[in-house]
C-alpha cells in the first residue's frame, strides 16, 4: 500500500511537472557560469550579455507563450521584443517603425546602430555609401535613407537594446539584470576565467569535455595582399582558370585544419562561407599535372621576400603562414613575419561575417578590408529581396577573386564547449554565447 | 725539522697520488657505465624506430591504406598518433622523389623534398644515424632510422627518429650519468650539454680540440656522439699534488737554507774570524788572536780561547826569539867587530914593533922607517875610525818615521848622486805614484848602499856598466836594482846581509847591506839578492809594504 502510494505520487509529480522550457521558469534559478573566452572576443561576449537584439530570428526553442508575445515582423519570420511592425515607402527610402514602447529610446538605439558607430549595420551602410537619418514621428520612428534600402529588417538584426539579461559588475563579471527586456535570466552571475580548467562550465575551446555548440557559419581566413604583392603574384594565382584551385590544393587546408582544429573546417575558394552564401563546390581542375616537390633548402641571400603579417594569437594564421612560406620558397620567395621590419606586403586575416545575409555580409567585408565596390552595386546589395542581394554579392565576390584582391585560404568552425549540466545556451551568428535562457540542471 | 718536514711532504704526496689513482679508477668506471647506459638507450631507440618503420612500410598496414584512400589530413592524423615525445619525434613518409607524403612532426612540409634524402640514399639506415632533420624552425640533429618499401607501385621511404636537441641530449646525459654529452652531426655544429657544476671550457666544442680532451675524457662509441667524464677534479688534484710537492721541497730548501744561515752565523763566522786572525798572526799581528769575537757555542768558544792563548804564546815566543836573535845578532856583530878591530890593530902593533926595533938598533934610516910605519899606523887608525862610524850608524838606527813619498823620485835622486856618465841607467817605473809611506832618510840610506854597490860592481867587468832600475806598484812595493857586474856567488847570497860579510875585500865595512837589511826589516819589508837575467849581474830586490801615514 505504501509502495503504491509512492509510485502514484511519483507519477503525479512527473505529470505535473511542466515542460522543460517552462520548468525553468518555475525552478529556482541561480548559479554562476564561468566562461573561458578562447576564440570569443570579450567585447563580443559583453555585447551578448548586456544587450538584447532588436530583431531576432524565429527560434523554435522559444516557448509558445513567448512566441505569442513576439509576433513575427516582416516576411522572413523575424521576431522582436521592441517592434510591432515596420513599413517602407518612397521606394525604400523611408521606413516607419512601430515600437512596442516609447519611440525615443528606440530612435536612439537605431541612430547609434545605423550610423556613427562601429556596429556592422553602420559599416555596411557606409560601405554602400548610404546615409540614414533617424527620427520620430509621434509614437513612430522613421528611418530616412539617402538611397533605397530594402534590407532594413536584416540590418535591424545587427542592432540591440542595452537592457540585456546581464549587467556589468566589475572586471570580467556580470550579474543578472532584473529589468532585462526578456525578463531576469536564470543565472545569477557570469564570470570570465583565464584557463579552461577553471571554467569547467562553459568553455569556448574544442576538445574539452561537454556539449559542442557550433556557430551558424564559420570564420574565414583570407590573404590580403597589397598592390605590389598582388601584381607580383608569387603564388601564380593569375593562371587562368586554375590558379586559385591549384593554390588551394597546394595549401592543403584540410591537413592544417586537422592539425589545429580537429578537422572542423574546410578548404575554400570563396570569400563568403557556407551559411552566409549558398554552398558552392570548389573547382577541381581535371588532368592537372602533379606539382613538383617543394624544397626545404635555404634560399640565396638575394631572393625576393614577402613580409606577411597576422595576429600573433591566431594559431591557425600561424600555421597558414608556415605553409605559405613553403609554397613561396618553392617559387623562390622568402617569407618573413613579424620579426622583420617594414610594412607588411600581405596580411592573413581572420574574418567572420556578422550577418548571414549575403549582401550585407559582403558590404561588411568591403568595409572591413576596404575593398572597392562597383558603382551602383549598393542597390542590389541592399535590395528588399534576399535573392537579389545574394546574386549581387556573389557577382562582386567573383570580381574580387578574379582581381586577386583577396585570396581565400580556409574556413574553420567557431565552436563553444558547454558543460553538460548547463542547458539553454545558444550561439549567436557572431559566435558569442547567449545565456539569457540558460540554467543549471542537477547532476 | 727539515727531515720531518720532508717526510711529511713525501707522505702527503704519496697519499694524494693514491687518491688520484682511485679517482682515475672511479672516472673510468663512470665512463664505462655511461657508455653502457647510452648504448642500451640507443638500442631501445633502434628497436622502437624499427617498429615504426615497419609499420609504415607494411603494405597491408594503415599507412599504406591511407596512402591510396586517405586524405592528407587522415594520413597526418595517423602519423601524429604514432609519435611519442622523447622517443619518436620524427615520423615521415617520403615518396620516390623524396617528397613528403605525410609528416607527423611537421605536417606543413607536405609535398616538400626532405633535404636528408640525399644522405639517406647514400647510407644504410639499419642503425640510428645522426642526421640533420628539417623542422619548422630550421634543422636539428636527430637519430633517424629509415627504410624503403613499396606501397603498391609507389616506392616510399619511411623515416623515424628522435630529435637530439639540447633538451633531449641533456636528458640522455642525465640518464647516463655522464658529465658531458655532445652530438656532432655531419656538417653542423655540435650540440653540447654538461652537468651542473662542471665547468664548461670556454672554447667551442670540437672533438679534436685538445682543450676539451684535457678537461673531459671523451669516447666515441657512436659516430657523432661523444660522452665525457669530467677530469677537472683529477687534474686539479694532480696540480695540487705537484704544487704541494713543490711547496714541500721549497719549504725544506728554505728551512735548510735558514738552518744553514743560522749555523753559519753561529759556527762558520767564528771559524772564519779565527782563520782571519790566524792569517794576521802569521803576518805578525799577534794581538789579532785576542780580537776574535766570542761565541755562544761552547766548542767554538774553547777554540777561540785556545787560539788566543796560542797567539799569546807565539807572541811571547817571538819576543823571546827576537831578543835571542838580537842577542845572537849582537853577539855576532860583536864578534865581527872584534875581528874587524883586530885587523887594523895587528899592523899597528907590528909597525910600532918595527919602530922600537929600529930605535933600539939605532938604525940610520930610523926617520924613514918612522915615516913609513907611522903612515901605516895612520891608515889603520883611519880604518878603525871608519869602522867605528859605520858601526855607530848601524847601531843607532832610529825608529822609522814614515811619510808619503814617491819612490821613483827618491831612487832617481840616489842614482844622480852616485852614477857617473859612463854608467847607463835604465828604468822600468809605473806611470802613477805607487803611494809609498816610509822613512825617507832610512830609505835613502838603503837605496844609496844598493846603488853604490851596483855601480861599483858594474864597473868591475869589461862590459859597459849598466844599471836597470825597476819599481813595481804592488803591495808590498818592489824596488829592483840590477847591475851588469860579476854577480854574487850563490854561497854568499844567504849571508850577504849578515854584518861584516862583504864582497869588496878590504874596501868594504861589511855593514852596508846589513844596514839595508835592517832598514827593510824595520819597515816590515825584505831584501833579497839573485841573478839578473837581463844584465847577467846581480839583482837586489827590496820589498816594502806601501803602508799608511801614521802606521
Amino acid at each position: 500500500m505504501r509502495l503504491a502510494a509512492m509510485i502514484a505520487l511519483s507519477l503525479l509529480a512527473t505529470m505535473a511537472a511542466p515542460a522543460p522550457s517552462e520548468a525553468r521558469r518555475a525552478a529556482v534559478g541561480g548559479g554562476e557560469a564561468s566562461v573561458y573566452l578562447g576564440n570569443v572576443d570579450l567585447a563580443l561576449l559583453a555585447n551578448a550579455l548586456e544587450t538584447t537584439p532588436l530583431v531576432e530570428p524565429r527560434d523554435r526553442r522559444i516557448s509558445p507563450d513567448l512566441a505569442a508575445a513576439w509576433p513575427t515582423i516582416g516576411e522572413e519570420g523575424a521576431r522582436s521584443r521592441f517592434l510591432a511592425g515596420l513599413v517602407s515607402s518612397d521606394a525604400g527610402r523611408l521606413w516607419t517603425l512601430v515600437p512596442h514602447g516609447d519611440a525615443k529610446p528606440l530612435a536612439g538605439i537605431l541612430a547609434a546602430c545605423l550610423s556613427g558607430s562601429d556596429a556592422w549595420p553602420a559599416r555596411a551602410l557606409r560601405a554602400a555609401g548610404t546615409e540614414v537619418t533617424v527620427g520620430t514621428a509621434g509614437e513612430r520612428v522613421t528611418l530616412s535613407f539617402s538611397s533605397p534600402v530594402g534590407a532594413v529588417l536584416a540590418l535591424l538584426r545587427g542592432c540591440a537594446s542595452p537592457d540585456g539579461p546581464f549587467l556589468a559588475a566589475g572586471d570580467s563579471g556580470w550579474t543578472a539584470n532584473p529589468a532585462a527586456a526578456g525578463g531576469r535570466p536564470h543565472l545569477d552571475t557570469v564570470t570570465v576565467v583565464t584557463t579552461p580548467g577553471e571554467a569547467a562550465l562553459l568553455a569556448a575551446t574544442s576538445g574539452a569535455a561537454g556539449e559542442l555548440l557550433v556557430a551558424p557559419w564559420p570564420d574565414v581566413w583570407l590573404l590580403v595582399p597589397d598592390e605590389a604583392a598582388k601584381d607580383a603574384d608569387p603564388l601564380d594565382l593569375g593562371v587562368a582558370g586554375e590558379g586559385l584551385s591549384r593554390f588551394s590544393d597546394e595549401l592543403a587546408a584540410d591537413l592544417i585544419l586537422a592539425v589545429h582544429r580537429g578537422g572542423r573546417g574546410a578548404a575554400t575558394t570563396h570569400l563568403l562561407p557556407p551559411g552566409v552564401a549558398p554552398a558552392r563546390s570548389m573547382a577541381v581542375a581535371l588532368g592537372r599535372a602533379p606539382a613538383p616537390p617543394l624544397t626545404l633548402l635555404p634560399l640565396p641571400a638575394d631572393a625576393p621576400s614577402l613580409r606577411v603579417a597576422h595576429q600573433a594569437a591566431d594559431e591557425l594564421a600561424g600555421a597558414l603562414l608556415e605553409r605559405l612560406a613553403l609554397l613561396l620558397r618553392a617559387r623562390g620567395w622568402a617569407v618573413t613575419g613579424a620579426e622583420s621590419k617594414g610594412a607588411p606586403a600581405a596580411h592573413i586575416v581572420r574574418w567572420r561575417p556578422s550577418t548571414p545575409d549575403t549582401g550585407l555580409a559582403l558590404l561588411t567585408l568591403a568595409a572591413d578590408l576596404d575593398l572597392p565596390l562597383p558603382p551602383d552595386s549598393a542597390e542590389g546589395l541592399l535590395s528588399a529581396t534576399r535573392a537579389e542581394r545574394t546574386s549581387a554579392a556573389l557577382t562582386i565576390e567573383r570580381q574580387w577573386l578574379d582581381a586577386r584582391l583577396v585570396v581565400p585560404l580556409l574556413t574553420a568552425e567557431r565552436t563553444l564547449t558547454v558543460s553538460p549540466r548547463l542547458v539553454g545556451v545558444r550561439v549567436r551568428g557572431d559566435g558569442a554565447p547567449v545565456l539569457d535562457d540558460a540554467w543549471w540542471v542537477s547532476p | 725539522m727539515a727531515v720531518v718536514l720532508f717526510s711529511v711532504g713525501v707522505a702527503t704526496v704519496v697519499y694524494l697520488r693514491e687518491v688520484s689513482a682511485r679517482l682515475v679508477a672511479d672516472q673510468q668506471a663512470r665512463s664505462a657505465t655511461a657508455e653502457r647506459l647510452v648504448h642500451a638507450d640507443l638500442l631501445r631507440l633502434q628497436q622502437r624506430l624499427d617498429r615504426e618503420v615497419g609499420h609504415v612500410l607494411d603494405p597491408r598496414g594503415v599507412a599504406a591504406t591511407l596512402s591510396s584512400r586517405g586524405s592528407a589530413a587522415e594520413r597526418w592524423t595517423w602519423a601524429a598518433s604514432r609519435l611519442e615525445p622523447g622517443r619518436v619525434d620524427v615520423l615521415s613518409v617520403l615518396g620516390d622523389q623524396g617528397e613528403v607524403l605525410t609528416s607527423g612532426h611537421w605536417p606543413a612540409s607536405l609535398g616538400a623534398r626532405d633535404p636528408a634524402i640525399a644522405q639517406m640514399s647514400g647510407l644504410q639506415g639499419d642503425e640510428p644515424t645522426l642526421l640533420m632533420q628539417a623542422v619548422p624552425s630550421g634543422s636539428v640533429p636527430a637519430f633517424v632510422r629509415w627504410g624503403t618499401g613499396r606501397w603498391g607501385s609507389q616506392q616510399v621511404t619511411a623515416v623515424a627518429g628522435r630529435i637530439m636537441d639540447s633538451t633531449a641530449i641533456e636528458g640522455l646525459r642525465a640518464v647516463a650519468g655522464a658529465d658531458l654529452l655532445a652530438v656532432c652531426p655531419p656538417s653542423a655544429p655540435c650540440v653540447v650539454t654538461v652537468a651542473e657544476g662542471v665547468q664548461e671550457p670556454s672554447s667551442t666544442f670540437d672533438p679534436d680540440d685538445a682543450a676539451w680532451t684535457r678537461a673531459l675524457r671523451l669516447g666515441s662509441p657512436y659516430p657523432g656522439l661523444w660522452l665525457g667524464v669530467d677530469r677537472s677534479a683529477l687534474q686539479t688534484l694532480r696540480r695540487r699534488v705537484r704544487l704541494r710537492a713543490l711547496v714541500v721541497a721549497l719549504a725544506g730548501a728554505l728551512l735548510a737554507m735558514g738552518i744553514g744561515l743560522v749555523l753559519s752565523r753561529r759556527i762558520a763566522r767564528p771559524v772564519e774570524a779565527l782563520a782571519r786572525a790566524a792569517d794576521e798572526v802569521a803576518a805578525g799581528d799577534f794581538h789579532a788572536a785576542g780580537r776574535v769575537p766570542a761565541s755562544d757555542i761552547a766548542e767554538v768558544q774553547r777554540l777561540v780561547s785556545a787560539f788566543a792563548e796560542m797567539g799569546g804564546h807565539i807572541e811571547r815566543s817571538r819576543d823571546e826569539l827576537v831578543r835571542a836573535e838580537r842577542v845572537a845578532a849582537w853577539q855576532e856583530i860583536a864578534r865581527g867587530l872584534a875581528h874587524e878591530l883586530k885587523n887594523p890593530l895587528t899592523p899597528i902593533q907590528a909597525s910600532m914593533d918595527v919602530i922600537r926595533r929600529a930605535r933600539r938598533l939605532d938604525r940610520a934610516d930610523f926617520d924613514e922607517i918612522l915615516d913609513e910605519q907611522a903612515g901605516a899606523v895612520v891608515e889603520e887608525v883611519q880604518r878603525l875610525k871608519e869602522l867605528a862610524d859605520s858601526f855607530s850608524r848601524f847601531a843607532r838606527l832610529p825608529d822609522p818615521r814614515p811619510e808619503a813619498l814617491d819612490p821613483r823620485a827618491l831612487l832617481d835622486g840616489v842614482v844622480s848622486l852616485y852614477a857617473t856618465k859612463n854608467v847607463e841607467v835604465r828604468r822600468t817605473y809605473p806611470e802613477d805614484d805607487p803611494g809609498l809611506v816610509a822613512d825617507r832618510t832610512q830609505l835613502h840610506t838603503a837605496l844609496s848602499n844598493l846603488v853604490k854597490n851596483a855601480i861599483e860592481a858594474a864597473e868591475e867587468t869589461d862590459r859597459p856598466p849598466t844599471l836597470h832600475l825597476t819599481i813595481v806598484a804592488s803591495d808590498p812595493l818592489l824596488i829592483a836594482i840590477e847591475d851588469s857586474g860579476p854577480g854574487v856567488a850563490p854561497e854568499l847570497q844567504d849571508r850577504l846581509f849578515t854584518p861584516y860579510v862583504t864582497t869588496k875585500g878590504s874596501r868594504g865595512t861589511g855593514l852596508g847591506l846589513a844596514l839595508v837589511h835592517r832598514i827593510a826589516v824595520e819597515h816590515r819589508g825584505s831584501i833579497s839578492v839573485g841573478r839578473s837575467e837581463r844584465l847577467a849581474g846581480a839583482r837586489f830586490e827590496l820589498r816594502l809594504p806601501l803602508g799608511r801615514q801614521g802606521s
